[in-house]
């Protein structure tokens, strides 16, 4: 190898991407079917993106209806169909119907792809020194898994049931007994799309996480040893072993609910089920209960799939940004060590209503407090990095840095749900929406999108602009508070997470008012708007804000497309200055990856070492070298 | 460039690449089947009714286990031929795996038909009898039937109007059509002959016109014998099918027939019961004589007085009915007309060739005329149980029971991991002969990498043999 990278340092004028030796490809097999992690990963990327802004298209209209129940939806009422929106206005079907898809998509069509399988695949190759990933083929296969399951969850609209209704959890027996009668075929309807798709989706994931942990074991370079490895290569290997062994539970429980709908079995269906006053044919003796722990068996280490790519992104955005070395590097590699053994022992702690009785809840009560010990270790850690650093504020640096106190919020929020007591009341309220939103939203992608700032350089050559990227990025945080924060006041109040209209119909419970609730009435009232003092009221600034959230997002998307003409051109290889080996690499990177064979020499955030010439000494640097001979080597 | 460490070991982990990935794969099989493991006690334990043991012929479980077993120690052998670089030697010990798993799949195929054929049928105070049905079928028939519905299901119209299944009713009525000819008058009069095309273009007419159905009348009345699946519901005038076509006329016949060969009356006894009088005067009462008749009655309390006499000798301070294999024994019946000296009064239900040929091939499923022939002890009556005294009915697939609905699931995945092993074996058996030239080494790990797939699925079968038949 090292010999072919020799020969590449004489080809100073070449484009990378077809100078090894191969024939040039077809458009078709370089970007569709392509085996190269980093196509792969921008194929992931660019995928997620879609199913994000079809997921938050979702929400919106069940915005819409929340806000203004029982009036038509502007401008799309007419295309939801007669049967599911009748003169434009949004049904409670219908709202169910967007409810679950909308959960479904952003986790597991959006995020989870995002960020760990698109920034995965592009950066962890690149930051442990590898050419690829251990098994590119599988790779591919992964993406395909994931690109018909998730097309087939969302055909599964076009069923003339409509898709899935029963919420993201899927719980039986509702969601075996819904759409069961009065249909032609069981296998055509929408919620049992949904479990075929999953268990597309869910093979993708462990295909994905089998090559990411292999990668990450057996093809890092020379010099690259554990301690060495960057902060989000560790991340993403914990987050590896996550996907692989939560995602089989949910597997079963797919297949099992699969059964009970289409073979007609009792797994989660209890004895002596009515439905509409009929006993259904069905033999009973199943336990509803079995579906709720397979699937949180999945569900709560997923929570961490979700969160874990996110402080990754951020661990690397911020000690470039800053100048100083991650504080704690080793803690936080041992805190997310931790963090995942963890997550496999809390699940329970989302089934407190279930009557599983005080022994089990109690002991999954400790370990969720337990499991806040390794999360905030992660947060204190990049928060004590800022200390005393020389800090750059640019857009990636404004998404990091925002990530930390709206993850916080979202962490803190969620302590109070750990206690029993506590969640008895708070179950199912607004408050567990705008505690976990917070998490994802707020939290996960705003970290993405810094990710998605602090990277493009690498990936098109070029800058995004960072004028937009302001644009985009103040009015985000405050249209996200917005959105969010009212959700917890509600949520204390007792709105139910499943009102289709936003609590009108329980209007005498849901008569309290505060001083915020009064404040965005009188706020409305300046503008000749009236807006009910309730905390019904603050139903319309949350959509408001949603809507806002949308309009703040057009910047991104121009900044997005029009940067890789259009953006400021990178003028070296390494155009933030940052340590880690992703920089030591071609821009953008040919296949292959590495011009000459990538060794780690140091650890990976060695910034402004006393006596050091720079205040950067990457990684990939030999010692005695200078960062400038470095830099202006792979320049074109 | 190539990708390090797909041959040769890397030094520090130990292992090359697809070793390790299959090893990090097979720990996701693990929580897979952990799971479904985990669902089985879960169920077993939670379970409102007699947990079903020692229902399954253990000798098909047995000769399986062998067969797995040996076919592991071929694959290993397999490898080894490639490790000493023998191809002939390779290509005998991985033709003889794979047969292995053919033989796997051919008895799992005779277990599941015996399992498609036998039917256990709830009254409705809970006895069970079980069987065959005659003919292996159960129909709903329905004569004099004059007028069709068929339905547009207009308000379907979904999202953007696109619905990508077509909800309507479809001709699939017409496959139970058993007399007559589907002649029909529409509305306004005119003779139309039904089919799937003819359907499709009235629909789509009266869909034009806004309309929910379309009346059709038959020009001479006709009989259906419908499969009830088929049915969302029926009554004594109407039947309504799953695509929404309405037939309207008389039902004439909804009673099942069945060649009995076991009675089951332990869901009549409450779970927490202790004295075991209540529960046999219970048993004593059980819709199950009514439908079998007091003979068997009388049989079946001769029966339960020798295993409680049996019972009371071995075990005289257990509380009887706190013993499952007591209560299995002693509350359960199985029903034959030769051990019972009854040949006399033996049933022969008309049998055709088809049918004969079927149950030929499941061992278990015996058809009468068989039993006659043979004279072996598988001659069951036949009974007539009407449709109102039955609670609920199903052949012994996942739907009977969360017993053969885990057995399914656990043993149709098991199933297409031996399937999926065996088509990856095959692939280096018969595309391997390239590489084998190239890089003996390479296929040599490719075939270990399958090797330690194989034996994971070895493995879970030496898990679920004990807990399927033998727990």
């Amino acid at each position: 190898m090292s010999a072919t990278a020799i020969a590449h340092d004489d080809l100073k004028n070449t484009d990378h991407a077809h100078d090894h030796g191969h024939k040039k490809q077809s458009f078709l097999w370089k970007y569709i079917f392509s085996t190269d992690h980093k196509v792969i990963g921008l194929q992931y990327g660019l995928t997620a993106m879609v199913f994000l802004l079809f997921g938050f298209f979702l929400m919106m209209v069940m915005r819409y209806s929340i806000a203004f129940p029982g009036k038509p939806l502007p401008l799309f009422g007419t295309l939801l169909g007669e049967r599911w929106a009748p003169g434009g206005v949004v049904s409670p079907d219908l709202y169910n119907m967007f409810g679950a898809m909308h959960g479904t998509i952003m986790v597991f069509l959006g995020i989870v792809p995002l960020g760990f399988a698109a920034f995965g695949n592009y950066i962890v190759p690149l930051q442990i020194g590898a050419i690829d990933m251990a098994f590119p083929k599988l790779n591919a296969w992964s993406y395909w898994l994931f690109f018909v399951g998730g097309v087939m969850m969302l055909l599964s609209f076009f069923m003339p049931t409509g898709a899935a209704q029963v919420g993201w959890t899927n719980y039986s027996p509702l969601a075996t007994t819904v759409q069961y009668l009065d249909v032609k075929n069981i296998f055509f309807t929408g919620q049992t799309q949904w479990l075929v798709s999953m268990i597309f989706i869910i093979s993708s994931s462990l295909l994905g996480a089998v090559n990411f942990v292999t990668t990450i074991l057996n093809l890092r370079c020379k010099g690259m040893t554990w301690m060495r490895m960057p902060f989000f290569v560790w991340a993403m290997l914990v987050t590896g072993f996550l996907l692989l062994l939560a995602f089989p539970p949910l597997e079963v429980a797919a297949i099992l609910q699969l059964f009970d709908r289409v073979f007609g079995s009792s797994f989660f269906l209890p004895t002596g089920l009515v439905e509409a006053n009929q006993h259904l044919d069905i033999s009973g003796g199943g336990s509803p209960l079995l579906y709720q722990h397979l699937f949180w068996f999945l569900g709560h280490p997923e929570v961490y799939v979700l969160i874990l790519p996110a402080i990754a992104t951020v661990a690397e955005v911020i000690p470039c940004n800053i100048r100083r070395p991650l504080w704690g590097h080793k803690t936080m590699i041992y805190a997310v060590l931790v963090l995942g053994f963890l997550s496999f022992i809390v699940w329970a702690h989302h089934m407190y209503l279930t009557g599983m009785g005080s022994v089990v809840s109690t002991f999954f009560q400790i370990t969720t407090v337990l499991i806040s010990v390794p999360s905030v270790i992660l947060l204190t850690c990049l928060m004590i990095s800022l200390w005393g650093g020389s800090i750059r504020f640019n857009t990636a640096m404004l998404f990091a840095c925002a990530f930390l106190p709206m993850f916080g919020i979202g962490g803190l929020t969620g302590l109070p749900l750990a206690f029993n007591m506590i969640d008895l009341f708070l179950h199912d309220t607004y408050y567990v929406i705008g505690h976990f939103h917070y998490v994802v939203a707020p939290g996960t992608i705003f970290a993405l999108f810094a990710g998605i700032y602090h990277w493009y350089p690498k990936i098109t050559g070029r800058f995004m602009s960072e004028k937009l990227g302001r644009v985009h990025f103040w009015p985000s945080l405050v249209f996200m508070n917005l959105l969010f924060a009212p959700m917890m006041i509600q949520g204390m109040a007792g709105f139910h997470r499943r009102w289709y209209d936003g609590g009108k119909a329980f209007e005498d419970t849901t008569s309290v008012s505060n001083w915020f609730s009064q404040g965005w009435s009188h706020f409305a009232g300046i503008f000749g708007v009236h807006v009910e003092s309730t905390m019904i009221g603050l139903n319309s600034l949350m959509s408001f804000a949603a809507w806002g959230l949308a309009i703040a997002q057009i910047p991104f998307i121009i900044n997005l497309f029009f940067s890789i003409k259009g953006g400021k051109k990178v003028t070296c290889d390494n155009p933030w200055h940052a340590t880690t080996m992703e920089w030591d690499t071609p821009t953008p990177p040919g296949h292959g990856n590495f011009l000459h064979e990538p060794v780690a020499y140091r650890n990976p955030y060695e910034y402004s070492v006393p006596g050091a010439e720079d205040d950067y000494t990457p990684q990939f640097l030999p010692d005695g070298a200078k960062v400038e001979e470095k830099l202006t080597r792979a320049e074109h | 460039m190539e990708i390090p460490y797909t041959v040769k070991a890397r030094p520090d982990t130990g292992l090359w690449n697809a070793k390790m990935g299959i090893w990090l794969f097979l720990a996701s099989e693990v929580m897979l089947f952990g799971g479904l493991f985990s669902a089985y006690i879960f169920l077993r334990i939670g379970a409102d009714y007699p947990w079903p043991v020692h229902v399954l012929n253990p000798w098909y479980g047995f000769i399986n286990t062998l067969v797995l077993i040996f076919s592991s120690i071929t694959v290993l052998q397999a490898w080894l031929a490639l490790k000493m670089r023998k191809w002939g030697m390779y290509q005998i010990w991985m033709v003889l795996t794979i047969a292995c798993a053919g033989a796997f799949m051919c008895i799992k195929t005779v277990e599941y038909n015996d399992k498609f054929h036998h039917y256990g049928v709830q009254l409705n105070d809970g006895s069970v009898l079980e069987g065959h049905l005659v003919n292996n079928e159960y129909l709903v028939k329905f004569g004099e039937v004059k007028t069709v519905t068929l339905a547009t299901r207009l308000n379907a119209k979904g999202m953007l109007g696109i619905n990508l299944v077509n909800p309507a009713s479809d001709a699939g009525f017409l496959k139970y059509l058993v007399e007559g000819k589907p002649e029909f008058k529409d509305e306004s009069g005119n003779i139309v002959t039904l089919d799937s095309s003819v359907v499709a273009k009235l629909l789509a007419e009266a869909t034009k016109n806004k309309k929910p159905t379309v009346k059709l009348t038959a020009v001479v009345p006709l009989k259906f014998n419908i499969e009830p699946a088929r049915l969302a519901a029926y009554d004594k005038g109407k039947a309504a099918f799953r695509d929404g076509t309405e037939i309207e006329g008389k039902l004439e016949d909804d009673t099942m027939r069945l060649l009995v060969d076991k009675v089951d009356l332990r869901r009549l006894i409450p779970t927490q019961e202790e004295n075991l009088g209540k529960a046999v005067a219970d048993v004593n009462d059980a819709d199950a004589w009514k439908v079998l008749g007091p003979e068997w009655k009388e049989k079946y309390l001769k029966h339960y007085k020798e295993e409680s006499g049996k019972f009371a000798k071995e075990h005289d301070k257990q509380v009887p009915l706190k013993n499952g294999d007591f209560v299995r024994e002693a509350f359960t019946m199985e029903i034959s007309l030769h051990e019972n000296g009854a040949t006399a009064h033996q049933v022969k239900p008309e049998i055709n060739e088809k049918e004969t040929h079927k149950a030929a091939e499941s061992p278990q499923h015996m058809a009468p005329t068989h039993a006659a022939e043979g004279g072996g002890h598988h001659d069951h009556p036949e009974i007539a149980i009407e449709k109102k005294d039955i609670h609920f009915y199903s052949n012994f697939t996942p739907k009977y029971n969360n017993y053969f609905a885990i057995y399914f699931a656990l043993t149709g995945l098991h199933g297409l991991h031996v399937i999926g092993g065996a088509i990856v074996l095959s692939y280096f058996l018969f595309f391997g002969k390239k590489m084998f030239k190239e890089n003996p080494e390479h296929l040599a790990n490719r075939v270990e990498t399958g090797g330690l797939f194989w034996h994971f699925v070895d493995l879970v079968w030496i898990f679920l043999f004990p807990l399927l038949y033998l727990m």
